[in-house]
């Protein structure tokens, strides 16, 4: 490193000495004909460096609440009437952290092949990111997309009392591993009566809502279920 | 003689005749989708195969419809961001790796080139996690940054530019050498001008990857004014799913982009497939 700096010193003192006789417009003119490549990779790089810096420190990174609804061409994405009621209901700064809502998602783990696409690897991606807090779709699907693995077993909330009070809707699949569960494992909440179907007419049939498995928001996505019910809310 | 020359010329008619079937069967899906896109949506369901050509009229206003719908002008400066900075940053990398992988000597050197080999062997999807958190967890969400990170090196790229650079005369470099060409000058005035042709064919390369990307932009931009062509007409596919001439439209107006880089550039584009062996 001393060797190279040393290097560069004398580099810069030669370049210095040979333009010393040109006048202003020649020095500029020599600069740019040899140096033209490096000039430019220290614009681009200290303008990449600049952006990263800008994004990594000014920008709202962590969420409120992500949310998942497949199957559905509603107008159900960030900004949509649904997602205004319920940063509204919940009362959340978002300015502060992000609420993300992704109306744009296409699968079906009931149907052969329904999971073939970029959608699916879009919802695996997000699951594991431990980003996602919801996922809404159709019962049968939601109950595939259980069977996977990829949505929270109830039995493990935190709050049990909240399983307790939607006993009723509570959705089994079979377990993806026997090892696991020998019996059915409870994986979502049957939300077919709920405003995402009478309110926004996300679905015209049946659908579910299911828990991220890896959600570190869990009271978020309670939040949504009590919402969607026109459950007031407890201050 | 005349019986050897009529055979050739049968041969030659058989070949051309076999060409334009075969060409016929590869352009059916273009025209089908230009044809639809001016359509009725009972025309273009219709199953009478006389409904080739628009019974009833050249319905131009369903690229009004999509355009409408959809910011094109958005779309087309998103992907056009994501291709040119995929395209600088993949030359840009591959170029600096395949140089220092092909000609010059430091440890480790075979172990490190398999590293870069062994993302060749593995499947995009593995990264897709790892990236996506990366760029989540930097703010890079929605951002053409986010688009472009997977391009930022090419382990193809670098195999390539590598292959490249062990082709060319040691001479060059030796001469220079002795001229007093440091390492850098070597690289930059001598040896990289020499690769042109390897990376127009990786930059061509990488601009149709980066066009075709689905995947990549469905999971950073979920945003309607920071995706891409190819993720917004996949937007468009469920909200149009049973309106035919309005998909094929918004799939006409996406495809036009890439059209036009390929008759800009159709001698690179084979000469590209000649030289990489259409590999990505």
């Amino acid at each position: 490193m001393g060797n190279l700096i040393i290097r560069l010193k004398k580099h810069f003192a030669s370049e210095k000495e040979k333009i010393s006789y040109l006048d202003t417009k020649g020095k500029a003119a020599y600069i740019l004909h040899y140096y033209w490549l490096w000039i430019l990779g220290i614009c681009f790089g200290t303008f990449l460096v600049l952006y990263i810096l800008l994004h990594v420190f000014f920008t709202v990174k962590d969420y409120w609440f992500y949310a998942i609804f497949a199957n559905t061409t509603a107008n159900a994405g960030n900004h949509s009437q649904l997602w205004e009621d319920f940063v509204e209901y919940a009362g959340y700064d978002t300015k502060e952290k992000k609420v993300e809502m992704n109306a744009t998602a296409y699968f079906d783990p009931s149907v052969s092949g329904g999971t073939n696409n970029s959608y699916y690897q879009m919802f695996v991606a997000v699951t594991e990111a431990k980003d996602l807090d919801v996922l809404v779709m159709g019962t049968e699907g939601l109950i595939g997309v259980g069977s996977s693995g990829r949505l929270r077993d109830l039995r493990d909330l935190e709050d049990p009392s909240f399983l307790e009070e939607y006993e009723s809707r509570i959705i089994y699949c079979e377990p993806y591993n026997e090892e696991y569960s020998q019996e059915p494992v409870p994986v979502g909440f049957d939300v077919s009566d709920s405003l995402l179907v009478t309110k926004y007419h996300l679905y015209d049939v049946d659908c579910a809502l299911g828990i991220g498995a890896y959600t570190t928001r869990e009271e978020s996505a309670e939040l949504f279920l009590e919402f969607i019910l026109g459950k007031e809310r407890e201050e | 003689m005349e019986g050897a020359e009529a055979r050739a010329r049968r041969r030659k008619i058989l070949t051309h005749i076999v060409l334009i079937i075969m060409a016929f069967i590869m352009l059916v899906p273009f025209a089908w989708m230009v044809l639809t896109a001016l359509k009725t949506n009972q025309e273009s369901i219709s199953v009478n195969p006389f409904y080739i050509f628009p019974a009833n009229g050249w319905h131009w206003e369903n690229f009004a419809t999509v355009w409408k719908s959809y910011n094109f002008v958005i779309l087309y400066k998103n992907t056009i961001l994501m291709i040119f900075f995929r395209v600088v940053c993949a030359c840009l990398t591959a170029t600096m790796a395949g140089y220092a992988f092909g000609r010059l000597k430091f440890p480790f050197k075979n172990a490190l080139f398999a590293l870069v080999l062994i993302q060749m062997m593995v499947p995009a999807q593995i990264f897709i996690i790892p990236q996506y958190l990366m760029v989540s967890k930097i703010g890079m969400l929605n951002t053409t940054f986010g688009l472009v990170f997977p391009g930022l090196v090419t382990a193809f790229g670098t195999y390539l530019l590598k292959t490249g650079y062990e082709g060319l005369p040691m001479e060059l470099e030796e001469a220079a050498s002795i001229d007093g060409c440091s390492v850098p000058g070597r690289f930059l005035h001598i040896m990289m001008p020499l690769t042109r042709s390897s990376m127009v064919s990786l930059g061509i390369f990488t601009a149709v990857f980066a066009f075709k990307d689905l995947m990549w932009p469905m999971i950073v931009c979920s945003s309607a004014t920071t995706t891409t062509l190819s993720a917004g007409l996949a937007k468009m596919q469920g909200q149009y799913g049973s309106e035919y001439p309005t998909m094929m439209a918004a799939a006409t107006l996406a495809v036009l982009p890439m059209v036009i880089i390929y008759l800009i550039f159709q001698k690179q584009f084979v000469e590209g497939i000649a030289t990489s062996g259409g590999k990505l």
